[in-house]
């Protein structure tokens, strides 16, 4: 498999770009009042003096003893830190995808069958107003709505606050402004996709041999055109999912929602190395065990699929 | 058919869970705040950033405490008295008796010379104050006495070097010889600590969701008066728009209001008050003296011509919507320290043109120009989401322009610019330092202070009579002696513009009208008012 | 309700595939606007004879009138000046960031398709792990390291941009390379590279010209997404995401005539591009045939 290779390559390339950024962590870390000599000190003890070959060698040792790190601007080890926020963010992300899909195939399946219709031209237009829509302004007006205008929902946040555990009615109070724009945006190429794919099997030989046949109408479409419609379909969804881990940074950033994609942007304006590593690396891994997982979906959808 | 069934679960959900919003929190007598970053640990000395600090603040009983006024504050301090003597190099802190950590252990005399020694770790993350330099030793007399001696006499010492110290538990800490690196190392890592704290202040820690929020309770083994707020939550909103929005949408009762967002603070529904004190500290404009291509910014004429020509009033008052105080010199108008004596820069740009013109820099179509060169600067901002900041540098590129000095702006990313003016890659930076109590610009302006000798004077400032007048201060048998000479000092640098002093910034919050007795201090790390131990709610939130 | 709306859509299909396509009302009306939204910005400054980042501060806020069309930001300065330099940046942006981002992409994904075998199992690889870099980190790299000017953003864009590109393209050349033209233009003696840029580039621009319409919709959001982390076009220099995200805080201020005016630019523009895009994409396929 060619996947290990991929992810050395990434996670090369990733600490190339590290080193060469200009505003290393040490003076992150201490701030601009420390001493050079304090600096010298936490350079050394970030082991950052070291030439590049060897830093990524240790890291990479580390790595093999499943020790991702330490981040010292969160003073918490970097598997800490992903464990906390891995699952947030799957769960915000799988959500806006579900709600997503689940608008868009309907959507553009029926788009497909009043294909040129003025309905479909009208649903056209809202849809890609949707697409184009900036995420901060769409999120803020949202909020603006909702949150402010309307009281119904909360600005942002997890959940309740003094509730520990995993309070069911409350997360899904404060997920639903961050789904909806996450979803509403990502919607319109789902359902175009479905929509010209729909409309192509349609034309195909096959299903209108089966119309000509006589088969109810609804056979050939749920069992015929809508499968092969859907096999493209999947390889785009394995294509996604480096999102559903990586998260999305402006709208976590705008609902205050602690995700992956706002640690990664911290991380990155605190040049926090180990966390920027170290979810490279996971990132990387993830999404490589979900292509694999669109493959093998792939497969069972269509069977004359091989692979050698 | 199972697609409608799907959509009315869904509605369903969405329906019982808008119920849920309206309780952020289930207790009507919390307070909350919000900030825009969350305490990235509590080990004051593994950790920066302002929402670390504040809550080191409140759960820690700090050695000296500073109030309102920058002076001790001996209410709600560990230490109820200190005794200078010999000559200022004698300190004898004299500790409260029957203070508590909250796991019952007693906090004595020797937690506080334990947390004072390992402050000047080098090794450290956030090691002290480097005024500590000058200690020759610090001893633990008793359990409630600790004797610092010094090498020579220093009137900031007290404010500026024990006033940051809050005493650490030396039973969890000290593990390691004092001052290695190894030391170091595991103060810099020790997550157990950070993240768990034993604390000794009015406040313990419920619950730390890191970047989510931070509930503290009033901590029972305190030795002082005791917190009337039950629950104080902070809240993370890492937008500043999102923040507003949530106190609009009632969900934050406290929060910092920044300058911009001063001008539509009356917009805010609900029973809020506004508040707006001083701050501590300084936004000037810094040059490099070291760039050949900018020479001439030696010549003090050059420098008061500019003072002449930002009108700082202006910024003050449509920039900032009056959150400001024009400065006259290093030392903000507020303080006790400032020379109320000292001469003011008024806006005068006949006077700017003037004075460039007396100094041989001559108009030639839209810029100044003298032997060839033309009269051309960069000034660089740090952070591009920082509105102020880059109104403020238009402004004053514009006033610059009109005097005929050629100005061109460059805005960095937040970290490349510190890295920049740490290596004094720049010609003119708009910056700002907070002050520390005792308004000490040794780092900053003395000659032999630059870089590399572990100073701040990142644009290698050099005038004798202005390290002179520093040095005396500083090394002052007493404070009142030492009041002359920064007196002096603040009329030298009015003079001689080490620095282009634009404004100190005010700090301002919003509140809910039922809440009092909060302190308003200048030294607030958060931005939010202060005294959290005796704030009390005339009425329950909601 | 379902069976009686198939029909028409089954039996269109069922038609022979030439359909004289026309460039429906939506499409033509975008490419309206766009060409609307192009000379405006191109032109438009010259007509209003002021300095887009002249301050008047005593002015500031003020809503749209007579003399300031679409009002005053919070420094004074005319926005529909702002809003009209700021598209001739963001357009600029978009355009040479899809123009980049096409070329290296058309070029890395013909060679790959073309070649195939090892040297395309090996650069698709390369497309691989260049995917799995965090991209928002490299822009801050990148940002961060050549002191943000346009240019850079510019090229910055495009260059993170080229990965979907060369697949498409790439699976284009993949199925032109069987033609017999290909295999009468080597025996003629054609060289490899005469055969893919004057053959198979051009066959495949259906492809490209409507991936590019794309790119430069999605370039224009990307500046929008970039400015508002603060990375992307800065302070004073105007473009649609700079004046956006600038003005959310005056969402309370209700000061409608800064937000809405850059928001519903890009908007419009961005869909503008999409639905020309489409209806190009529709207009090559059908050019082409089946596929």
């Amino acid at each position: 498999m060619l996947a290990i290779p991929t992810l050395v390559g990434v996670t090369i390339l990733t600490f190339a770009l590290l080193h060469i950024a200009p505003g290393g962590p040490a003076l992150a870390l201490a701030g601009d009042r420390a001493t050079p000599a304090q600096l010298q000190h936490i350079t050394h003890q970030l082991g950052l003096d070291r030439p590049w070959p060897q830093q990524y060698g240790a890291w990479l040792w580390e790595l093999s003893h499943g020790n991702l790190g330490f981040s010292y601007s969160r003073q918490a080890t970097v598997v800490s830190l992903i464990e906390e926020r891995l699952p947030q963010t799957t769960l915000l992300m799988g959500s806006a995808l579900l709600i997503s899909v689940l608008l868009a195939v309907p959507l553009g399946v029926w788009q497909a069958y009043r294909r040129n219709s003025t309905l479909d031209r009208i649903a056209s237009v809202v849809v890609f107003l949707a697409w184009s829509m900036p995420t901060f302004w769409f999120g803020t007006i949202l909020i603006a709505i909702f949150a402010v205008q309307l009281r119904w929902l909360p600005v942002g946040g997890l959940q309740t606050i003094d509730t520990a555990g995993f309070d069911w009615p409350s997360r899904i109070a404060h997920l639903i402004l961050p789904t909806t724009t996450l979803a509403i945006v990502s919607l319109a190429g789902w359902s175009r996709y479905i929509r010209g794919s729909m409309a192509e099997q349609l034309g195909e030989d096959y299903a209108r041999t089966a119309r000509a046949k006589g088969l109810g109408m609804r056979a050939v479409l749920f069992h015929h055109v809508l499968r092969n419609a859907l096999i493209p379909f999947i390889t785009l969804l394995g294509a996604t999912v480096p999102a559903l881990f990586g998260g999305a940074v402006i709208t976590e950033q705008i609902f205050a929602y602690p995700g992956m994609g706002q640690l990664f942007w911290q991380s990155a304006v605190d040049r926090d190395y180990a966390t920027l590593l170290g979810m490279t690396v996971i990132t990387g891994v993830l999404v490589v065990l979900g292509n694999l997982l669109a493959d093998i979906l792939y497969a069972v959808v269509d069977p004359r699929v091989r692979y050698d | 058919m199972i697609l409608r069934r799907m959509l009315a679960t869904f509605a369903l959900l969405v329906a019982c869970s808008c119920g849920a919003r309206t309780a952020e929190t289930r207790n009507p007598n919390a307070v909350i705040c919000a900030w825009i970053a969350g305490p990235d640990g509590f080990d004051p000395f593994a950790t920066i950033g302002s929402a670390a600090t504040m809550a080191e603040d409140l759960i820690y009983t700090p050695l000296i405490d500073i109030g309102p006024n920058l002076l001790p504050s001996w209410r709600t301090s560990l230490a109820y008295r200190v005794d200078v003597s010999d000559g200022g190099t004698r300190y004898v802190l004299h500790l409260r008796h029957g203070v508590r950590w909250s796991d019952g252990t007693p906090l004595t005399a020797k937690d506080v010379a334990f947390t004072i020694r390992l402050g000047t770790n080098p090794g450290l993350l956030h090691g002290v104050s480097a005024d500590f330099a000058l200690m020759r030793s610090v001893l633990a007399i008793g359990r409630h006495t600790v004797e610092v001696r010094l090498a020579r006499p220093s009137p900031p010492f007290l404010v500026n070097a024990l006033g940051e110290i809050k005493p650490l538990p030396e039973r969890l800490l000290g593990r390691y010889p004092p001052d290695t690196q190894r030391e170091a190392a595991f103060v810099n890592t020790d997550t157990a600590f950070s993240q768990h704290p034993v604390v000794s202040g009015p406040w313990r820690i419920v619950r730390n969701v890191p970047d989510a929020y931070l509930i503290l309770a009033p901590n029972p083994s305190y030795w002082g008066p005791k917190p009337y707020i039950q629950e104080m939550v902070f809240r993370v909103y890492p937008e500043q728009d999102s923040l507003f929005a949530a106190v609009a949408a009632g969900e934050v009762d406290v929060t910092d209001i920044p300058p911009n967002l001063w001008r539509v603070r009356d917009r805010l529904p609900g029973n809020h008050r506004f508040i707006s004190w001083p701050w501590n500290v300084t936004f000037i404009l810094l040059p490099n003296y070291r760039d050949p291509a900018i020479s001439w910014i030696r010549d003090p004429r050059i420098k008061r011509a500019m003072m002449y020509a930002i009108d700082r009033s202006f910024i003050v008052t449509h920039i900032m919507s009056g959150q400001a105080d024009v400065l006259n010199g290093p030392i903000p108008t507020f303080s006790p320290y400032y020379d109320k004596a000292l001469p003011r820069y008024s806006y005068d740009p006949q006077k700017a043109r003037a004075l460039l013109d007396a100094a041989g820099w001559r108009m030639h179509g839209d810029v100044r120009m003298k032997d060839g060169r033309v009269l051309r600067i960069t000034l660089k901002t740090g952070g591009a989401t920082d509105a102020v900041a880059n109104d403020v540098a238009e402004l004053i590129q514009a006033n610059f322009k009109a005097v005929g000095v050629d100005c061109r702006l460059e805005n960095e990313e937040l970290q490349t610019f510190f890295s920049d003016v740490n290596a004094s890659r720049f010609q003119l930076a708009l910056r700002g330092n907070i002050l520390s109590p005792y308004p000490d610009d040794y780092k900053w302006y003395d000659s032999a202070q630059t870089r590399a000798n572990g100073g701040y004077n990142f644009g290698f400032y050099r005038n004798a009579r202005v390290d002179a007048a520093i040095e005396s201060a500083r090394t002052a048998p007493s404070l009142p002696a030492s009041r002359t000479d920064l007196d002096r000092y603040q009329q030298l640098a009015a003079r001689d513009l080490p620095a282009l002093y634009l404004f100190s910034n005010r700090l301002g919050a919003v509140v809910p009208s039922h809440l009092t007795g909060y302190e308003l201090d200048p030294d607030a790390p958060a931005a939010l008012p202060m005294g959290l131990q005796f704030w009390k709610l005339t009425r329950p939130r909601g | 309700m379902i069976d009686a709306s198939l029909t028409p859509a089954v039996e269109e299909a069922a038609l022979p595939r030439r359909r004289g396509r026309r460039f429906g009302g939506v499409a033509t009306a975008s490419l309206l606007w766009l060409v609307f939204v192009a000379l405006t910005c191109a032109l438009g400054p010259f007509a209003i004879h002021a300095n887009p980042n002249a301050t008047d501060v005593a002015a500031a806020f003020a809503p749209p009138s007579a003399r300031h069309w679409l009002g005053t930001d919070d420094l004074g300065r005319d926005e529909l000046l702002r809003v009209l330099v700021g598209g001739r940046v963001t357009i600029a942006v978009g355009a040479v960031a899809a123009t980049v981002a096409m070329i290296i992409g058309s070029v890395y994904g013909a060679f790959c398709g073309y070649y195939g075998g090892w040297i395309d199992a090996l650069l698709m690889r390369a497309v691989d792990v260049f995917m799995s870099v965090p991209t928002l980190f490299l822009l801050l790299f990148l940002a961060a390291m050549f002191h943000g000017n346009i240019v850079t953003l510019m090229l910055v864009i495009g260059v993170t941009s080229w990965l979907g590109p060369a697949r498409l393209v790439r699976g284009d050349i993949l199925s032109l390379k069987e033609r017999p033209y290909v295999e009468a233009a080597r025996s003629m003696g054609a060289t490899d590279a005469r055969i893919i840029f004057r053959h198979l580039v051009p066959n495949a621009f259906g492809t490209i010209a409507t991936t590019t319409t794309f790119m430069v919709a999605g370039a224009m959001l990307a500046e929008t997404a970039l400015s508002y982390l603060g990375i992307g076009v800065r302070a004073p220099t105007p473009s649609w995401g700079n004046l956006l995200s600038g003005a959310q805080s005056y969402i309370f201020a209700r000061a409608y005539w800064l937000i809405l005016p850059p928001g519903l630019a890009i908007l419009l523009t961005v869909t503008a591009l999409n639905f020309v895009g489409d209806a190009v994409r529709e207009r090559s396929n059908d050019a082409v045939g089946s596929t």
